[in-house]
């Protein structure tokens, strides 16, 4: 109001004259709104309105009008003493112009040194995207997005150019508003999302040094734009169904099979034991209870986005509420979250600038009990698979079966239905995001930007099985509670100078400099109880357990503090050169080493701009970019450096007693894992820039890994943590941008993007090879095998165990090949005796596949036509193997669990089968990991496909603009993998784990089927 | 405002508070800067050392697997894991799991001690309680030295705790240095642990003068029997047993069942002298019970260990009152009928009533010596010294007396002539009293019996007199100096 008067006395003082126009798209012919126009020597400028028209005031002093907007050519108009100007602004061709948000600043695309990756929201805004990260699966060359639980709110683990660490994190830094490390993408609304910038090569992220090995993915929230105020408001509603079932035995085909069992184990063991079911019980049991079914269901979800957006040339703002609730597709589950999110501009003064970026979320999950554990406790999934299709859900009074009978042959596992019904497993997390950062101008060119941030996450966990479950009266728990709170709270300090500098015509400077600070603290409380008499009150009240157990806290904080500085050059508008600089301090690594310092250069050359391309006539753009750096992964985890005494317990007296002990081997050396990386692109446009596309090729050296180094246990210890080994990947991204037709009334554009990583481990601090990855300790006899082998010069993840070589047919056959160790019978799958000393033993493993794969891709088409546009979107992964544990339970191992009906077709005489063993066989199981249960994941989907309407409304309306939608996600997907998603990873939930249980498959949620139909309005 | 950001940049560098924003501060654990200053720390830190004994591959299980499959009271079904059956049948390979286990479990067990005992002294409190402190802390190191010896022969030996500047491949030492290291630390524990009517009711469960002298009997009796023996070792032995018996402080109980009472852990007057102790959550529970019991039973087990059908058969009639508390084939329905059982199983230590079907959580207790014991090393001892000595049979016939072995059934040289029928005898006695206690395979190693009883018990070929466990060949990989 005050700068307002100001103006308009300013504007009495001066000679005044009115300027009026309309502006025009030059492509569509419509009117555009909120096109800025601000004229030289005054402050104030305007906004076109919603007919494109506009009216300033304008000095006597003042000469030209600029008009500007997003995306196209600003023009510059000499004023003249006209009263009316009319101008026609023109779409800018391709994107060489956009501003690309890099670490600590923007860039122009054309003068990026960095291999960088954009996505915007305008990218995906015909299709409806309920977690941020799906925004970049496929639309990102050099980025592998793997949804590891199905589950709604589930887990996704992002590689950005292979996998750089055996022991600490691979996943990318996430830096949101420019607040570094806020990694939850979960209860980031999607919606509020305007752009994703993804940092690939050291030139670009050394600037977040110790943390910018695995790549940073930037966020950037819708801001205000100036102009008249917008409403929008958003619903859609979906229903989700499972897909790619398992197909297992029915009732009768069961019972067939078990009575089969005892038959064979009886005559190889001259036995007489009474088969299970009589022939008159199977014939009365008829398909019985499909336990897939009955636990999982038809599942809706549904959106609804409302935002208010708008502002004046001085303040911007944007405020939206969103509310999404994902109902899971197995019973009793759900993911819900609201967020409410203000985003403000100010501009004080020419000089003086303000921001704000915050949100508010709150979600909510009830998660079904899947799990990797097999056995008694493997959760909803595992025991639907496994549970007797005999045994009804509900017995004839009515309450839930828990036993499987007529004898217990299957595992007691308990009813997946009564188990996924009466369980609470529920997270609620209520997060604040809020940023806020002052900018001042303090002489022309040179900027201080001071931003600070906090992110505070409260997270509420409760877990209640009633005393009536199986799981609950097998342990005589009588009922279990489990209620924790996790307090996590992060702040940010980030000052910066930036420094821009047009020296002359051929030399411009842009440097940066800053420094910041940042803490991240993490509290935990817990308390449960067992002993329940009465389940109605569930968690909320742990002090009517009759068993209290001992409650749990901890604290824990690390701290970073960094210098860093990047300049860019540009000499003669050709030739770009980066070079940048950081210096991390971080409390995680050990007193002799606080600080690493992570340099890195790039050039590029904008080849177009040289005569000698320019008069080839071939290229529209051309541009090659080349640089070197080194970065780091701090995530080594807090206090792993010094001395830690942990608790533990005794009892003396028959009561529990606390125990102190030495836990580690201190290491003051520790320090970050080193990532040094070479990056060669080339940016390429033809038809002027019709075709655009992008090509990399890197390699990258990981050394100083965090390592588990074993020790002899004479120490107390059975590994020292150290930094040692290597790791090195190398790669090649592609991607391709094509408008092939870009007519009034129809266009097609397609884009496309592929990457291969080869990742090979180059040394293990001197050992050769390590065994590594996590199985199931209820498979095997032993306990959970090793699955996998790091071995040097193969790629992590190489699947580790024995070969399968089909069955053997004949005691003949099985005599002849002079095996003896274990002892096999014809029907039993033949395993390949490698060193032929006639025994399997574990010196007979060998490599028998790989989860990393050859290569990635996807491409989006879409096509409009009036005002209808058709988005497809495929999306496939080629060349990885998948570790089926589940077909221990449900082809051959386990005897006695519900089975795959093709098991129908085992074994049963020389010739019968070669793939599958006779079914008392439980050799695979006692091996251990083998190479019939890995299986082909190359899979390609049409992961989205989606059907727009843009409703014509007539002008003058209230309502402005609506958009009807109608998309089907995961809807068709072609693979050999024989369980649910050939996306999977089950052991990817516990982060520890993630590097080396790739691609296994073990009780995994099921993925959905979704159709959505959505509704845009905008007012 | 550039100048402030410089003079903020050049402090941050200058006067160290980077320094002090990057020290990491450890809030919920403990570290070399704040632990070990208060008698509460000495006493938690010694709990600690303890509480590496309940965990299944140590105390729990591993323990009694290798010495109990080791000798012939004790089998497993032959889908067993091959690293027990291996164990049972003397042919366990330097990868064998539970050797391993053992091994490892030990040596932390061992640093844990060494760390207790480098650095309580220097905390300032009542000193006969530090001293009681370490000395519990030299008792469990002695008796993890005893226990490495007895089954691997030459072991490294770490006397200090483990820190970033060890080293960390110390060798092996020789078992004739690493004996008197192990009764220089029971003599210690001996002088400085309380008696056991001492020790306050809530560290029951801690080590007494009294256990220490049991072990150290124990460690003096097994090292008479070997080449490296000391000449005053039986004597030495027999002064420990009998500072025991005559302490008053031990007794056999009345019943023999009253032992493996888990409600009553404790009594005035106690015969167990240490044990591992063990309860129900939120303590640590003891897998034993589960592992011992018949699957077919209620509550069932996992029936994964049982008896050899000759164990059975070698109680004499007369000794009813322990073979039917100590073993039985009998599996009790839901509804309280009862079947026999193809197999005999351990019940000794199932009178736990809190234990329920498949748990891994008893509270029976681990024994590592009691009153009987030592009443039978004291036998042992007296028959080395003198085995014309009639006093040898004092010890020997207690323990039958309290079985209901009394009369005819007492022994004397009447009915036990010959060293070779005490020797017999003892190990008879030793077996029915003592059975799946964790004796087995050392007492028949010390006695000289081993082959042959295992050869009868069980059919099993042992291809030496006093075989030794492989080192694990995973030690054996990362450090050469540990080949076997």
């Amino acid at each position: 109001m005050l700068a307002f008067i100001l103006s308009l006395s300013s504007a009495l003082r001066a000679q005044v004259h009115t300027v009026a126009g309309t502006i025009t798209d030059s492509k569509t012919g419509e009117k555009m709104q909120g096109v800025s126009i601000t004229a030289d020597h005054q402050k104030h400028g305007t906004v076109t309105n919603a007919d494109g028209t506009y009216t300033l005031k304008v000095s006597a002093n003042s000469q030209k009008l600029n008009f500007s907007f997003v995306g196209y050519t600003t023009q510059t108009v000499p004023i003249d003493s006209k009263t009316v100007i009319d101008v026609t602004l023109e779409p800018q061709n391709g994107t060489l112009n956009d501003v690309i948000l890099i670490g600590y600043g923007t860039q122009r695309r054309k003068d990026l040194t960095g291999s960088i990756a954009s996505i915007s929201a305008k990218d995906v805004d015909e299709t409806p995207i309920t977690r941020p990260d799906q925004m970049i699966q496929g639309r990102a060359s050099g980025v592998q997005v793997i949804q590891t639980n199905s589950a709604p709110g589930g887990n996704i683990s992002i590689r950005i150019r292979g996998t750089n660490s055996i022991n600490s994190s691979n996943e990318p830094l996430f830096v949101v508003d420019g607040f570094p490390g806020a990694g939850d993408l979960n209860t980031i609304n999607p919606s509020d999302i305007e752009s994703i910038e993804i940092l690939k090569d050291a030139s670009a992220t050394a600037i977040y040094g110790s943390r910018g090995a695995n790549g940073v993915v930037l966020i950037t929230t819708k801001k205000g734009k100036a102009g008249t105020q917008t409403v929008s408001f958003e619903n859609y509603y979906g229903t989700q169904t499972a897909q790619h079932l398992y197909k297992m035995m029915n009732a009768t085909q069961f019972a067939t099979y078990l009575d089969s069992v005892t038959a064979q184990n009886n005559r190889l063991s001259n036995t007489t034991v009474a088969p299970p079911y009589t022939s008159a019980q199977i014939g009365s049991l008829g398909a019985g209870t499909n336990w897939e079914k009955a636990v999982l269901r038809t599942a809706p979800m549904e959106n609804h986005q409302l935002s208010l957006a708008g502002g004046t040339q001085d303040s911007r703002y944007n405020l939206s509420v969103n509310y999404f609730d994902q109902q899971g597709i197995v019973i009793n589950s759900w993911f819900k979250r609201g967020t409410i999110r203000f985003n403000f501009d100010k501009t004080i003064s020419p000089k003086f600038r303000m921001g704000l970026t915050s949100q508010l979320a709150f979600s909510n999950e009830n998660d079904a009990l899947v799990n990797t554990n097999g056995g008694a406790s493997g959760g909803v999934m595992y025991d639907a698979l496994r549970f007797n299709p005999a045994t009804p859900v509900k017995d004839s009074t009515g309450n839930y079966t828990y036993t499987t009978g007529p004898a217990p042959y299957v595992d007691l596992a308990g009813n997946p239905v009564a188990y996924a019904r009466s369980t609470t497993n529920r997270t609620n997390n209520y997060r604040s995001l809020i940023n806020a950062f002052l900018e001042y101008e303090l002489i022309k060119g040179l900027k201080f930007k001071t931003l600070a941030g906090a992110d505070i996450e409260y997270t509420t966990y409760d877990f209640f099985t009633p005393s009536y479950l199986y799981a609950s009266t097998q342990n005589t728990s009588s009922g279990n509670a489990v209620k924790n709170a996790n307090t996590d709270y992060s702040w940010v300090t980030e000052n910066t100078l930036t420094f821009d500098k047009k020296i002359d015509g051929n030399n411009v400077i842009n440097a940066v400099g800053g420094f910041s600070a940042q803490v991240f603290q993490q509290g935990t409380l817990g308390g449960s109880a067992n002993g329940f008499f009465t389940n109605d009150l569930g968690t909320n009240n742990l002090s009517i357990g009759s068993t209290p157990l001992v409650p749990a806290s901890s604290q824990q904080k690390n701290t970073l503090a960094s210098f860093f500085g990047r300049i860019n050059y540009r000499l003669f508008e050709k030739y770009l050169f980066t070079a940048t600089m950081r210096a991390d301090g971080s409390s995680r690594f050990g007193t002799g080493n606080k600080w690493g310092y992570f340099p890195s250069g790039a050039f590029a050359w904008r080849l177009i701009d040289e005569n000698f391309i320019k008069s080839l006539n071939v290229f529209s753009d051309l541009k090659l970019r080349t640089g070197y750096g080194v970065t780091g992964n701090q995530e080594i985890g807090d206090y792993q450096s010094i001395p830690q005494y942990t608790t533990n317990s005794y009892t003396l007296d028959n009561t529990r007693v606390v125990g102190v002990s030495i836990n580690n081997i201190p290491n003051p050396k520790l320090s970050w894992e080193q990532t040094a990386s070479a990056d060669l692109g080339l940016d390429f446009g033809f038809l002027n820039n019709r075709l655009t596309g992008t090509i990399d090729l890197y390699s990258k050296k990981t050394t100083k890994l965090l390592f588990n180094e074993y020790v002899p246990t004479t120490s107390g210890f059975s590994s020292e943590l150290i930094n040692a080994g290597s790791v090195g990947n190398k790669g090649i991204d592609l991607s391709l941008d094509f408008t092939a037709i870009d007519h009034k009334t129809f266009g097609w554009k397609i884009f496309g993007d592929f990457s291969s990583n080869k990742n090979k481990v180059l040394n293990l601090n001197g050992t050769n090879n390590l065994l590594a990855g996590n199985s199931s300790s209820s498979i095997f006899t032993g306990g959970g095998q090793p699955t996998s082998i790091l071995e040097v010069g193969h790629p992590i993840g190489s699947f580790y165990g024995y070969k399968f070589a089909g069955i053997w047919q004949t005691q003949d056959q099985i005599t002849k090949s002079g095996q003896t160790s274990p002892v096999v019978h014809p029907g039993d799958p033949i395993y390949v005796d490698e060193n032929k000393d006639g025994a399997i033993t574990g010196a007979d493993r060998v490599i028998i596949g790989h989860a990393l794969p050859k290569f990635i891709y996807g491409f989006t088409n879409t096509f409009r036509y009036g005002r209808f546009t058709l988005t497809a979107f495929v999306q496939g992964v080629y060349g990885d193997d998948i570790l089926n544990e589940n077909l221990y339970d449900i082809q051959n191992g386990f005897s006695t669990d519900n089975k795959l009906a093709s098991v129908v077709h085992s074994w049963t005489g020389p010739g019968t089968s070669n793939t599958q063993a006779r079914v008392s066989s439980t050799l695979r199981r006692s091996t251990g990991i083998t190479s019939d249960v890995i299986q082909d994941g190359t899979y390609i989907r049409l992961k989205t496909a989606s059907l727009s309407y843009n409703i014509k409304i007539p002008k003058n309306k209230a309502l402005k603009s609506a958009l009807l939608y109608i998309t089907g996600q995961n809807l068709l997907t072609r693979t050999h993998y024989s369980g649910f998603d050939p996306e999977v990873n089950s052991y990817g939930n516990n982060s520890n784990s993630n590097n080396l249980s790739l691609n296994t498959d073990y009780g995994s949620y099921p993925s959905a089927r979704t159709y959505i139909v959505g509704l845009k309005l905008g007012l | 405002m550039k100048k402030q950001l410089l003079i903020l940049l050049a402090a941050c560098l200058i006067t160290g508070s980077c320094k002090k924003f990057l020290t990491e501060t450890p809030y919920s654990l403990l570290s070399t800067n704040n632990f070990y200053q208060s008698p509460g720390d000495a006493e938690v830190a010694l709990n600690g050392v303890f509480a590496t004994l309940t965990a299944q591959t140590y105390y729990g299980r591993t323990s009694w697997t290798v010495s109990e499959l080791g000798g012939e009271d004790l089998t497993v079904p032959s889908n067993s894991s091959s690293d027990r059956i291996t164990l049972g049948n003397y042919t366990a390979t330097s990868s064998n799991g539970e050797v391993a286990n053992w091994w490892n479990n030990i040596y932390s067990m061992i640093n844990r001690a060494n760390d207790v005992i480098e650095h309580v002294p220097g905390i300032a409190m009542d000193i006969p309680t530090r001293n009681d402190i370490v000395g519990n802390a030299r008792f469990l190191r002695a008796l993890g030295y005893f226990e490495l010896i007895r089954s691997f022969g030459d072991v490294p030996l770490l006397l200090t705790p483990t820190t970033a500047t060890s080293p960390l491949f110390p060798g092996k030492t020789a078992i004739a240095t690493i004996y008197p290291q192990i009764i220089s630390d029971l003599q210690y524990a001996e002088a400085n642990c309380l008696n056991e009517n001492q020790i306050p009711t809530a560290n029951k469960g801690r080590v007494s003068s009294g256990a220490a002298s049991a072990i150290l009997g124990k460690v003096y009796l097994t090292r008479a029997a070997t080449p490296g023996a000391d000449a005053n070792d039986y004597t030495n032995a027999l002064t420990e047993c009998n500072k025991v018996i005559n302490s008053g402080q031990y007794a056999l109980l009345a019943n023999y069942k009253s032992i493996f009472d888990w409600t009553n852990k404790f009594p005035a007057v106690p015969e167990n002298i240490f044990s591992v102790q063990f309860a129900e959550p939120p303590s640590v529970g003891n897998i034993i019970i589960r592992m011992l019991t018949s699957a077919k039973t209620t509550p069932a087990g996992s029936a994964s260990f049982y008896a050899p059908p000759a164990f059975p058969l070698t109680y004499i009639a007369a000794d009813s009152i322990r073979k039917k508390f100590s073993i039985t084939n009998q599996d009790k329905s839901a509804s309280g009928t009862y079947t026999t059982d193809a197999n005999y199983f351990y019940s000794k230590f199932s009178s736990d009533p809190t234990w329920t079907a498949q748990s891994n959580n008893s509270e029976a207790n681990w024994i590592i010596t009691r009153y009987a014991d030592v009443l039978l090393m004291q036998s042992e001892a007296l028959h080395f010294i003198n085995p014309a000595d009639p006093n040898q049979f004092n010890g020997i016939n207690a323990v039958r007396t309290r079985a209901g072995l009394t009369g005819v059934n007492q022994l004397n040289f009447t009915n036990t002539p010959g060293p070779d029928d005490f020797i017999t005898a003892l190990l008879n006695e030793r077996s029915w009293e003592l059975c799946m206690e964790g004796h087995r395979r050392w007492d028949l190693i010390r006695l000289g019996r081993l082959q042959s009883a295992l050869l009868t018990g069980k059919g099993v070929t042992v291809p030496s007199a006093d075989p030794l466990l492989p080192i694990p060949l995973a030690q054996i990989a990362l450090d050469s100096l540990l080949a076997n």
